[in-house]
């Protein structure tokens, strides 16, 4: 099992896979993003409160779920780098960090958008609003450090250790719904046992999320090919996968 | 039928916000995209060119 983890973490082995796996990527996040968006905006009902404006649920709640995931992932890549100094982990975090303060900057636009016609107001001190926001300044914070370190070496582990530092933060935005008296609304997607939204407007929504998290996969992917090509640019496999006409 | 639901949709209440919020979304990602397919075959081609270099010193190095 350890070797089979080993083998897959191999960075030739990884390039090849991924070049397999990019094409099909393509398809599928097109297809997905496809199918959301006429779900979002033609299949599913309007909300008899908030009317047709509802529908920036479909792409407010996937950039704020990616938002969170990805620094869920860049929590375990930094985990792995601090423990066990994975190459390939240290690439994963150093990839992510862009994706994911996209995604942070998304739902923020996209919240803020959303929340002029339902509350009257771009932008309030919310907790939730505020702890999102809080994430986009940590995103920026670990970029710019781990830009300034000229060391490779120390720049990843001084980033690894802010980006775990920085996970205090994934619960409070979380549950800051729930913890504190806010004007953002609770939670819809979590409660499972009572879902708080009807199935025909969850569906899409479900696929938007499956668009937006295939959609992170496949600039993840672009973004460590390179990665990887450029720190083992001296290897022989590197000139074997890129260099056949020399 | 979907270009008139879509117009419908335009002219609702909070239509103008609503195609806003998917443009900001479709347009950063579509952006982002370009971007990191960009860099991506940069990449490839610095790569090529550095090896290509390497190839070329070595041979001086040997004549």
């Amino acid at each position: 099992m350890l070797t089979n983890i080993h083998q897959m973490l191999a960075l030739p082995k990884f390039y090849r896979f991924t070049g397999k796996l990019l094409p099909y990527l393509f398809v599928l996040t097109a297809g997905l993003f496809c199918y959301g968006i006429f779900g979002a905006l033609f299949l599913a009902p309007a909300d008899y409160q908030q009317g047709e404006g509802f529908r920036i649920i479909y792409v407010h709640v996937p950039s704020a779920y990616c938002s969170l995931a990805i620094y869920s992932i860049m929590a375990v890549a930094a985990l792995l780098t601090v423990v066990w100094r994975i190459k390939l982990a240290a690439m994963i975090m150093k990839a992510c960090l862009p994706i994911g303060a996209l995604f942070t900057l998304l739902a923020l636009i996209t919240g803020s958008i959303w929340g002029k016609p339902m509350w009257g107001t771009w932008w309030i001190w919310d907790a939730r609003l505020t702890s999102e926001l809080i994430l986009l300044l940590w995103y920026l914070v670990v970029m710019g450090f781990q830009q300034t370190v000229s060391n490779q070496h120390n720049a990843n582990l001084l980033a690894a250790i802010l980006v775990l530092i920085g996970v205090v933060n994934l619960p409070i935005i979380h549950f800051s719904v729930i913890w504190w008296n806010t004007l953002h609304q609770g939670p819809t997607l979590t409660r499972f046992a009572m879902p708080a939204i009807d199935p025909q407007m969850l569906r899409p929504l479900l696929v938007m999320i499956a668009a937006s998290s295939s959609y992170c996969l496949l600039i993840l992917v672009l973004k460590l090919r390179s990665e990887i090509l450029w720190q083992e640019r001296n290897k022989q496999w590197v000139r074997e996968s890129i260099g056949d006409c020399i | 039928m979907i270009i008139d639901q879509l117009i419908t949709l335009i002219a609702s209440k909070h239509g103008n916000y609503l195609i806003l919020s998917y443009a900001v979304f479709l347009l950063g990602l579509c952006i982002y995209l370009a971007q990191s397919l960009m860099s991506y075959q940069a990449m490839k081609k610095a790569c090529k060119k550095y090896l290509l270099q390497k190839v070329h010193v070595q041979h001086d190095t040997t004549t």
